[in-house]
């Protein structure tokens, strides 16, 4: 069991947002945790960066995770996944040379082996694929 | 990597933008659920949506050296780096 990276690009950008804030005393761009004023509402929000409200009561409630924990929040489209990725089989041009030495996350799964090049999914994180008929999301 | 499939659909991952204990957490574009690879535990766990609870089964993968996968892989495929868009 492991877990997929930490967003190591975006680590300069954590350090000039300030995301752990309280209610709403952050400028509309900042992330900020919102709590609901009672009665029915009790919900625990976070909210991103593009104003987006996301509900963790039950993360937190749960899991124990602390809303003021949630990081950066950059909205749901700031790192878009790959989709329908086309892939290269040996000999098709642009299929990189066997002694190249760059790093890769490889994988097989019902009979299909794949290589994913890291520097690609640091930027995408994310990439929705089918190895036959199991749907995955290959993840860094 | 992770199966995204539950119940007879199949969502579609993506990052959410947010960490936590610098780690990504993941959301689902059709529910917008919250999904989070918690310490200790294999698979993703919604912690948050519709799917609270639930899990998505986690399979192998390995980082590794392009030259040493390859060694070990002859067949296998490569993604396609100049077919892609988006990314951040």
């Amino acid at each position: 069991m492991k877990r997929f990276s930490f967003l190591i690009g975006i680590v300069p950008l954590g350090l000039i947002l300030l995301t752990n804030c309280s209610n709403s005393s952050s400028g509309p761009d900042l992330a900020r945790v919102e709590v609901g004023k009672g009665g029915e509402d009790e919900k625990i929000y976070i909210v991103d960066r593009t104003g987006k409200k996301w509900d963790v009561t039950h993360a937190k409630e749960k899991y124990g995770m602390e809303p003021g924990k949630f990081q950066f929040g950059l909205g749901p489209n700031a790192i878009r996944p790959i989709l329908n990725a086309k892939m290269l089989s040996p000999g098709d041009e642009g299929y990189p040379d066997s002694g190249r030495q760059f790093l890769v996350l490889g994988t097989t799964l019902n009979g299909s082996t794949r290589a994913y090049p890291i520097t690609i999914m640091s930027s995408f994180e994310i990439a929705d694929e089918q190895f036959g008929d199991a749907h995955v999301a290959v993840a860094y | 990597m992770y199966s995204r499939e539950i119940d007879g659909n199949v969502l579609t991952l993506s990052a959410s933008g947010w960490t936590y204990d610098y780690t990504f957490v993941l959301f689902d574009y059709e529910t917008e659920s919250l999904w989070y690879h918690l310490s200790g535990q294999d698979g993703l766990t919604c912690v948050s949506g519709t799917y609270a609870d639930r899990k998505l089964e986690e399979f192998e993968s390995t980082k590794t050296r392009w030259n040493v996968w390859k060694m070990e892989n002859p067949p296998t495929k490569f993604l396609d780096v100049n077919a892609l868009s988006g990314g951040r």
